[in-house]
């Protein structure tokens, strides 16, 4: 027998079961509606979802403005409204073709310039769906590009290629006699051109060697020198006899070196030149003297060979072409060609005729639009004009094919609402056209009192129907002051007269709109599924939304099960306010986290749209892909040793010795851990700078080097992974630091008491005690070193040192392949970080050997004595060199005028840098931008890790840890691969479109960032015991008021460290800014990173050293809110 | 030679002091335990003589060896002690064998020596079978025992106990006890041994100094202490005791609030305070004694504890547990002293109780 508790219970739990059932159920109703609109979208050609919207929105907005007319025109008969529908069709006709193809009538095409037309034609080729039309047309601008160019694509040329075309539609037996003819025509025709060519080459030569200025060879002079000898030898092979002895004064001149002028004053001409000519090198050449000799050489040469036709100049051409730069010789080989094509154009030119005429004799051939327009050529048409006929041909047939659907559109709109849907379409399209109507007018119908206003609607109304009734003096004014057509402008009049504002639309509206109509041709049919009227509401939303649709169905769906599953293994039926929360977090991260790097993932496998590994065979076979791999590596690696190296006897002698000024040391190295590493990049690289760093200059000085380069040089691999350590191993130190503090004292007590020195104590219990920490630790320098994205990108780039993160950004912006190559990267960097996640937070978390104390005694400090010293002067050096004089050298930058000198030169000091930068108002903005987002996604954040910390600590709710797990793997996704991921998906495809805002930088920050506020609100809420809250409950408080008295009092130190934890790196966020920012958006990370790239580096470098002051005074803030005993 | 010296030893951190002027010397083979509550400054005692901390001034001699003191400091891996410390402090890479041959390890003995001392220090604390063992597979007790095994492995002549069991339940507390004082028994050895478990003190030392805030207030064997503590701290801290404010004149103290008159021979004059024992007390339903009214009883199981009033004073009466049934809040009955102390009433009773940690 069931108790009714038990019965009540069970009742319960099967209202939820059914609940959820149905949830699911509507999820894949919602996932099977959302496709089938999108599909149903696409198949209408509209495929522009925004545009889409947009006038989905406003042809409501219009429908609005419009309701007051339904009474208006109830009054109206029958006829009457006829004709007003006829009246509107043809409005509508006009100003979909108006707005349909603005900008692109015959005549805006004759006016615009060469390059855009071929862009226009291309889409006017492409719109049109006469086949016909678009082959003939195509063919035409084809075979006049050859004539124009005297070449076609593959290099024939142009008059043996039309020949071949136009062979083509003549008949069997004509057609093979031409092709006949063409063949010997060649054959005889060889001697001939070559006789010309040899000519035509010649001199093209002499103006190559006349015209091209030292600069453009390539290796100055030597260069020349080849010409010049070659001249030399040609000339010596016909006219051995030839005096030299006037060019032998040029001679002298042309070489610098002492001793080869002094051997050649003895000698003949012929020999001196061989000499001379010989010994030359770049270095002891004066190149203009040769050039000028080269020229004197080849007039010589020419006044032996008058006829020149006994010289083979193609030689010459080709050394000539040889040794200049690269793009004077391309330009020198092409013209080379070209007048090789055009001796046989020239040649070939009867032949052409004749194949013309009798392509034009044959029947069809007034059909063939190319031969027409070759006829038309060859005529003396210009080339410009019969290309304009053509692009008419194309634009009659496109409005022919627009007029027919926009007429079958209307005839379908025969419904009741047709009214409706032709006045919210007009005004949708009058929108785009709003500045065609007088301010003055919109402006006297806007003074109108209300219920003048409908007297006008009325008499414009009436003024529309029967065309030949008084209008109102107003609308008669207007109607003679602007060429809009009648029905048009009472219409808009109308309108505009009911609307009751000026503009119908605002600016943003407006452009959006015509941007969408323009973007699509076959639109009525999308017109009619949106705008108002066409289709039932329902249909409407189902199209046009039909992604957020199928987002939301897959959101539900989700959840639905996910809760089925947790209460099930739970066995407990009852919807917990737990729960929601959980799953609201789950939610963000499922579409904000887990959908862009998944569909990254897909699109990977699927560059092209089909099943490929090529994106990954890519990653190795191109070098600049494998090159990126290497590198990065590489640089990981080593920054990890290094790293781990530096970290690890640190903690040591900071945690366990009696170093001098230990918890200073502490803190400075910590402090690096705040700043933003692009900064310390920067410093760097004014300290070891090849050519004027300062550390160079003074090693230089020291040791007494004469080279003006060197030792050290930054922009190399060495300099790269010096950068990377010197930022990352406050990672490895703060790991091993705080397990070193969380190991048990007595283990290394009982070691000493047994009889180990201190240092063999380290050895054999310290270090091994402390090697899972150690790797973690080392792990997490890896894998920051190999995301980082700001150190490469300012020290590696210019040392073409390139990483996988600098390639990504990279190639973001260069195409699909580039894309491709892109998303390959990021796949290999993502799964080689959460590789890393794996074993350092699963693997290595269990062998922990976390031994905590029982009592709280003070770790056993190992006496270093007389070592004390020298250690502590050790370590502050190195304190020095890798974290005061970076910044110092920083703020010393930011105070020069000229960057090569010393501040301490005259005049060098300035304040002008700071003041500049931060007068600025982009300055402003960057920095205000900074602060908002920084402090909503830390808000926000802390938000989050609140929650999840007490659900964590407090709860045994099942599922609690699937949120932590999600923002674990957040964290440590690299920052690029997270901006590319978002990026791709964010703009649209899914249903959401936060590009080029503001918010989808601060998603990014939030899903990089929220774990940084999680460790210290979770470790904060589990030091309080669970017994101090259920006092406090037991005593009668509600649970508010117990978070509130209590826990959260308890607690807001470590909220208010975490907030400030989340804050700063968002703060200065540099990698996913780069990626995600908009004109709107900049923050202060990025507008320093353009600054120091575009602008001047003290400017840079004022900017730098003023972020560093807002972190290092935030981070004072931080300290003194947890009164010191916070530490990171 | 294994005696431990100590000599006008102060122990300040900063400007708290916390222990002054400690001055005894334990001798060899002794089981000596420094008792006391909690921050009285044992363990900073235990923890200079092992070495981990110095002495503000004063000097501390192991045998013959100055180990602290003046520009002398050994560091504790030259002293050839052993140490069991509260935590164990077993490592957790290691397994047993190894932890307990490291000393051995460290002094580069031969394998065959190493292999010979091990395995008998692991007979000892029996655990011969456990030793390829980890540590995270042992329990509490058997860790502990590791400890122990690894402090005696190299046969030192001192031994230092840091509240080794406090860790342990009161079962295997119990045991333990028994082994550790049998293994110093057998290999005779110098035992300094710290605790705030007054049971364990008494059960298992020769000597035994209690210390409060620093001062020893008492050194002596169990006995001693327990049955003539020189002041009322002492009487309070080991044992149970009532105290009661009376007036002693010409051989009888009369108890304050009552009629009750104790002859006492004594040399004590004036205000006096009288230090009853509830063991020291019999109660009967008899005649003979003094008339007393019981108010509360609990069960013991072993004993039974009773609180009985004697005009306004309240007294503890401690009696067999059979006798449960047969007192009841309530009856009248008569109680006989055996037994009690008597102190000088000077005001400082409640001082000296007061804890501090």
């Amino acid at each position: 027998m069931t108790s009714p508790l038990m019965s009540q219970t069970h009742r319960r739990s099967r209202g939820v079961k059914i609940a959820l059932t149905f949830a699911v159920a509507l999820g894949l109703l919602l996932i099977f509606l959302g496709v089938r609109g999108t599909q149903a979208l696409s198949q209408s050609n509209f495929d522009d979802a925004k545009g889409f919207m947009l006038i989905n929105k406003a042809g409501r907005l219009a429908e609005e403005g419009l309701k007051a007319d339904k009474p208006l025109l109830a009054k109206f008969d029958e006829e009457s409204l006829q004709t007003l529908s006829r009246s509107m069709d043809r409005v509508l006709s006009n100003l979909w073709r108006r707005v349909r193809y603005a900008g692109e009538t015959l005549s805006d095409y004759k006016r615009t310039d060469i390059a855009r037309r071929a862009d226009m034609m291309a889409t006017l080729l492409r719109e049109t769906s006469d086949d016909d039309l678009k082959e003939g047309v195509s063919r035409a601008t084809l075979a006049l590009d050859a004539v124009i160019l005297g070449t076609n694509d593959s290099g024939v040329p142009a008059y043996e290629w039309l020949i071949l075309k136009l062979a083509d539609s003549l008949p069997q037996s004509e057609a093979e006699n031409l092709r006949a003819s063409l063949q010997e025509a060649k054959k005889s025709g060889e001697s001939i051109v070559e006789r010309e060519l040899k000519e035509q080459s010649g001199l093209l030569f002499a103006e190559a060697i006349g015209e091209k200025r030292l600069a453009r060879y390539r290796n100055g002079a030597a260069g020349v020198a080849g010409v010049a000898l070659e001249i030399f030898n040609e000339l010596h092979r016909v006219a051995p006899e030839y005096n030299l002895s006037d060019l032998k004064a040029l001679l002298f001149d042309v070489t610098k070196d002492e001793e080869v002028k002094e051997n050649i004053v003895n000698l003949s001409a012929a020999d001196a030149f061989a000499e001379v000519l010989l010994s030359l090198t770049p270095e002891n050449t004066s190149g203009a003297r040769l050039l000028a000799l080269s020229r004197a050489l080849y007039e010589s040469l020419q006044s032996v060979h008058p006829d020149l036709s006994g010289m083979d100049h193609n030689s010459l051409i080709l050394l000539q072409a040889d040794a200049l730069a690269e793009e004077e010789s391309q330009a020198l080989l092409e013209q080379a060609d070209m007048l090789q094509d055009k001796a046989w154009n020239d040649y070939l030119t009867p032949l052409f005729s004749q194949a013309l005429d009798m392509t034009a004799h044959v029947s069809s051939a007034q059909d063939d639009l190319m031969v027409s327009s070759l006829q038309a050529f060859v005529q003396g048409e210009s080339a410009s004009d019969i290309q304009n006929n053509l692009a008419n041909e194309l634009i009659m047939a496109r409005d022919a094919d627009t007029g027919r659907l926009i007429e079958d559109y209307l005839a379908e709109l025969s419904s009741e609402d047709a009214w409706q849907t032709k006045s919210s379409l007009i005004a949708a399209l009058f929108a785009f056209d709003a500045p065609r109507i007088p301010i003055a007018v919109q402006r006297s119908v806007e003074s109108l009192p209300k219920q003048q206003r409908s007297v006008l609607r009325e008499d414009l109304l009436h003024g529309i129907i029967d065309p030949l009734a008084p209008l109102p003096e107003f609308a008669e004014n207007f109607l003679s002051e602007t060429d809009l057509e009648r029905e048009e402008a009472l219409l808009y009049l109308h309108l505009l007269s009911g609307s009751g504002f000026g503009k119908l639309y605002g600016d943003e509206v407006g452009a959006g709109l015509r941007l969408a109509i323009r973007a699509n041709a076959p639109r009525i049919r999308a017109a009619q599924t949106i705008a108002a009227g066409g289709g039932d509401r329902l249909t409407q939303i189902i199209n046009s939304k039909g992604k957020v649709l199928a987002l939301l169905g897959a959101l539900l769906f989700i959840d639905s099960l996910l809760l089925a599953f947790l209460m099930r293994s739970s066995n407990d039926w009852r919807i917990d306010m737990k729960w929601l929360l959980i799953l609201l977090i789950v939610d963000f991260m499922l579409v904000f986290q887990i959908l862009p790097l998944g569909y990254m993932l897909y699109k990977a496998f699927t560059p092209q749209g089909t099943f490929s590994l090529q994106t990954f065979e890519r990653l190795f076979s191109y070098n600049m892909n494998r090159s990126a791999l290497v590198n990065t590596m590489v640089s990981g690696l080593s920054a990890m040793v290094m790293g781990t190296v530096i970290a690890f006897p640190l903690a040591w002698l900071v945690g366990r010795t009696n170093l001098i000024g230990k918890k200073f040391f502490r803190h400075l190295f910590v402090l690096t851990y705040m700043v933003p590493p692009y900064v310390g990049a920067m410093a760097w690289l004014r300290l070891l700078n090849p050519n004027v760093g300062s550390i160079n200059v003074i090693l230089r000085t020291l040791l007494g080097l004469k080279s003006a380069v060197g030792p050290l040089n930054i922009y190399s691999m060495g300099g790269m992974v010096w950068v990377l350590t010197t930022f990352f191993y406050p990672y490895a130190f703060i790991t091993i630091s705080r397990a070193m503090e969380k190991m048990d004292p007595s283990l290394e007590e009982a070691s000493r008491i047994s009889g180990a020195s201190p240092f063999l104590t380290l050895l054999k219990v310290t270090l091994p005690i402390m090697t899972p920490s150690l790797i973690a630790g080392a792990l997490l320098v890896f894998v920051s070193a190999a995301s980082a994205y700001g150190i490469p990108s300012i020290v590696g780039a210019p040392g073409r040192v390139h990483t996988v993160t600098t390639r990504i950004i990279e190639y973001y912006g260069r195409g699909t392949q580039g894309l491709n190559d892109a998303i390959g990267l990021s796949v290999f960097l993502m799964t080689l970080a959460l590789l890393i996640l794996y074993i350092s937070d699963f693997v290595l978390a269990k062998k922990q050997y976390i031994t905590v104390s029982g009592k709280s005694t003070r770790p056993n400090i190992v006496d270093l004595r007389t070592w004390r010293i020298p250690l502590t002067i050790i370590v502050g050096l190195f304190a020095f060199l890798v974290v005061l004089l970076p910044f110092a050298t920083i703020l010393t930058t930011s105070l020069k005028i000229d960057v090569g000198k010393s501040l301490m030169a005259a005049g060098n000091f300035t304040l002008h840098q700071w003041t500049n930068i931060f007068s600025r108002s982009e300055t402003m903005t960057s920095l205000k931008n900074s602060f908002i987002y920084a402090s909503v996604s830390a808000t926000v954040g802390i938000l989050v890790a609140i929650t999840m910390s007490y659900l964590m600590q407090r709860t045994t709710i099942r599922g609690r840890k699937l949120p932590d797990f999600l923002i674990t793997l957040g964290s440590g996704s690299p920052s690029v691969v997270i901006a590319l991921g978002l990026i791709m998906s964010m703009q649209g495809r899914f249903g959401v479109n936060i590009y080029n805002t503001a918010y989808i930088l601060i998603v990014a920050y939030l899903v990089k960032y929220m774990m940084m506020g999680m460790r210290t609100v979770t470790s904060a809420i589990s030091q309080i015991h669970v017994s101090l809250e259920e006092s406090s409950q037991v005593s009668g408080a509600s649970w508010i008021t117990t978070m509130r008295k209590v826990t959260g009092p308890l607690i807001f130190p470590s909220i208010a460290a975490g907030w400030f934890l989340i804050f700063i790196p968002c703060f200065y966020e540099l990698a996913m800014t780069t990626l995600l920012y908009s004109n709107s958006t900049k923050t202060i990370g990025f507008q320093l990173y353009e600054y120091w790239t575009f602008t001047s580096q003290p400017q840079a470098s004022a900017m730098a050293f003023g972020i560093l002051l807002i972190v290092i005074f935030i981070n004072l803030i931080l300290n003194r809110l947890t009164k010191g005993e916070f530490s990171i | 030679m294994s005696s431990v010296t100590i000599k006008n030893v102060t122990k300040s951190f900063g400007t708290s002091l916390i222990l002054s002027d400690f001055n005894e010397v334990f001798q060899d083979g002794e089981f000596v335990t420094l008792l006391g509550p909690s921050g009285c400054g044992k363990t900073t005692m235990l923890r200079m003589i092992a070495g981990f901390e110095k002495p503000t001034t004063g000097e501390i001699y192991i045998g013959d060896m100055l180990v602290s003191g003046g520009n002398t400091f050994v560091p504790p891996e030259k002293r050839g002690v052993g140490m069991v410390f509260q935590s164990y402090a077993v490592w957790p890479h290691m397994d047993v064998y190894h932890n307990v041959a490291y000393p051995l390890t460290i002094a580069k003995a031969d394998k065959k020596t190493v292999e010979d001392k091990v395995a008998r220090v692991l007979d000892i604390v029996h655990l011969s079978q456990y030793a390829q063992r980890y540590p995270n597979q042992l329990s509490g007790g058997q860790q502990q025992r590791v400890a122990l095994a690894r402090a005696l492995v190299a046969e030192p002549q001192l031994l230092l106990l840091d509240e080794p069991l406090s860790n342990l339940d009161a079962k295997l507390r119990e045991g333990m006890r028994f082994e550790i004082k049998e293994i110093q028994n057998r290999l005779g050895i110098t035992v300094v041994y710290v605790t705030h478990d007054q049971t364990e003190a008494m059960a298992m030392s020769d000597r035994v100094f209690l210390i409060n805030r620093g001062i020893v207030q008492q050194q002596g064997s169990p006995e001693e202490i327990y049955n003539q503590p020189v002041n009322q701290f002492v009487a309070d801290f080991l044992g149970k005791v009532d105290f009661l404010k009376g007036e002693s004149k010409d051989g009888i103290i009369s108890l304050k609030g009552t009629n009750v008159k104790l002859p006492y021979s004594g040399e004590r004059r004036g205000a006096v305070e009288v230090a009853i024992r509830p063991e020291n007390i019999t109660m009967t339903k008899g005649e003979v004694g003094i008339p007393a009214i019981i108010t509360k009883k609990y069960y013991l199981g072993e004993a039974s504890d009773y609180r009985v009033q004697i005009g306004e004073v309240d007294l503890r009466v401690i009696s067999e547990g059979r006798d449960y049934n047969k007192f009841n809040p309530g009856d009248e009955v008569r109680l006989e002293l055996s037994d009690f102390l008597v102190f000088d009433d000077d005001g400082s009773l409640k001082d000296q109780l007061k804890i501090q940690t």
